[in-house]
């Protein structure tokens, strides 16, 4: 069923009982022309592009626990475009206009709000780097730009200048976006659902079968599936489910921890970025503060993280913005990264054939639609589109890394 | 915050301390004999266990000594490794 104002109004009459589910609960067949692993806003953005886009509409999404219950629940919602590596930066401008079509192509509100992100600088060091990124990405098409004092106190009034890190400047970046992150892995599996993709949830991989010609199959915890092709959009765990297939990731998984406050009226439309300070953090539409900063320093499957990070962040919000020193905590998590080591994505073919990844995205986030349509033209066409080449899993043996700096973890 | 116990300090915390790596990822003896995908496999690579794993920390921010820990990557749980405590 569209959704529309006027199945809203019809629904309404009738006192909202009929709707009805957004997407089949499928049981799994013997066999599929593809098979997703993972669902969350990558995998079912693949499944949902292959049949959208390629034609191929026998696909089924093998997700262990629930619809998006992985890292697309658990990011900070910011997706932004401040990469300044050629490779990097052509990825995600491109990643960011991919979000913009995306309510509509999906017939699901999944709330995109560009905010904007304002970057608060506290030395000559931050000022320094700051033009250099805003020159580099502005090659590349994004539109940042280096604000000056008055302008930063107009655009967020609450940050007071600490003694002794005193704020010199700022960067405006009018592009950045924030989205409802739910939303993204219902409505690609509404939109996937429709199109005819079974998605199998509690449907756990627990093993890969490949002969010399290529894939064959997977074993589930609900039984055998046979498939020719496979994509697998894992994260945290995408050293395992490689495994499975014999293939070595050259992945870590790390925490990346996230909180939110209680909820407060609205104070502040731009996502901030203490730079220096290594914080960021953002109103979001149900008024909570959503904070985050670095990953983890030690690698861990915990989705609780170290109390080490959160201390720091609180302590360098408060740093400059004092007024919010009253504010209570509601929630405070991690999610688990699969970071590699240049901290960039890989979307590539394997040494099996017709096993293709998605992973590592390093807080993939904020690529979700680009990512997912990208993965499944490899998939469809066994070649990756020129936009995917630097991502291969070839350049950690040839030597073609991308050291990006704007990911998170990077150390 | 987890508690490492360090056999010369006791019990710190986990800020006095730098992470070092699971022990499993050893240095080839002879890298020039190596290609490149054996290579891009050990410095790459690591093993990322997921459960308990034997590591190096460097308790830097205390003795400055390198020790032996058992860590469980899934809950961060630690126990008492069963070998020589420190490296060499």
């Amino acid at each position: 069923m569209k959704y529309s104002a006027f199945n809203l109004a019809w629904h309404g009459l009738r006192n909202h009982d009929a709707w009805p589910p957004a997407w089949r609960h499928a049981s799994p067949k013997p066999s599929y022309d593809a098979i997703i692993i993972g669902g969350g806003g990558h995998g079912l953005g693949a499944a949902f592009y292959l049949a959208s886009q390629h034609g191929i509409n026998n696909i089924a999404v093998l997700e262990k626990g629930w619809l998006g219950g992985g890292n697309t629940a658990r990011n900070t919602m910011t997706i932004r475009d401040n990469f300044i590596y050629p490779d990097n930066a052509r990825f995600h401008r491109a990643a960011v206009e991919s979000w913009h079509t995306l309510s509509n192509d999906l017939n699901f509100n999944i709330m995109l709000s560009k905010r904007g992100m304002t970057t608060i600088l506290m030395s000559d060091r931050d000022l320094s780097d700051a033009k250099r990124m805003v020159n580099t990405t502005s090659l590349f098409g994004a539109e940042h730009r280096i604000i000056n004092l008055k302008e930063l106190k107009k655009r967020i009034p609450l940050a007071e200048s600490p003694e002794r890190l005193p704020i010199v400047g700022g960067i405006h970046h009018p592009d950045v976006l924030i989205a409802r992150h739910d939303a993204v892995a219902w409505g690609y599996a509404r939109a996937a659902s429709k199109l005819g993709v079974d998605i199998i949830e509690n449907c756990e991989v627990t093993d890969i079968f490949y002969d010399a010609r290529g894939v064959t199959g997977v074993q589930t915890s609900q039984g055998k599936i046979t498939t020719r092709k496979l994509g697998m959009a894992v994260a945290g765990h995408g050293k395992q489910v490689a495994a499975m297939a014999d293939i070595h990731l050259p992945i870590e998984s790390v925490p990346l921890q996230a909180m939110v406050s209680t909820p407060i009226k609205p104070i502040l439309d731009n996502v901030v970025v203490l730079r220096g300070l290594n914080t960021y953090f953002m109103q979001s539409d149900k008024g909570e503060l959503v904070m985050g900063s670095i990953a983890d320093p030690y690698p861990s499957y915990s989705q609780r993280g170290t109390p080490q990070i959160p201390e720091a962040t609180i302590a360098a919000i408060l740093q400059v913005f004092p007024t919010f020193e009253r504010m209570q905590f509601m929630r405070q998590w991690a999610g688990v990264l699969d970071i590699t080591y240049d901290n960039s994505p890989i979307i590539s073919k394997t040494a099996v054939d017709g096993f293709y990844v998605d992973v590592a995205g390093s807080g993939g986030w904020k690529t979700t639609p680009l990512a997912a349509m990208m993965h499944a033209d490899l998939i469809a066409n066994n070649r990756p589109d020129p936009l995917i080449e630097a991502y291969s899993l070839e350049r950690f043996s040839s030597g073609h890394l991308i050291l990006e700096r704007a990911s998170y973890g990077n150390r | 915050m987890i508690l490492i116990h360090c056999p010369h300090c006791g019990d710190r915390n986990e800020d006095e301390f730098e992470y070092g790596g699971d022990i499993e990822h050893r240095r080839p003896n002879d890298p020039d004999m190596m290609n490149d995908n054996e290579w891009c496999e050990y410095i790459y690579c690591v093993p990322n266990t997921k459960g308990w794993a034997k590591e190096y920390w460097w308790h830097i921010r205390g003795c400055n000594r390198w020790i032996l820990v058992e860590r469980n990557s899934i809950n961060n749980e630690l126990r008492k490794p069963d070998e020589g405590s420190s490296r060499e």
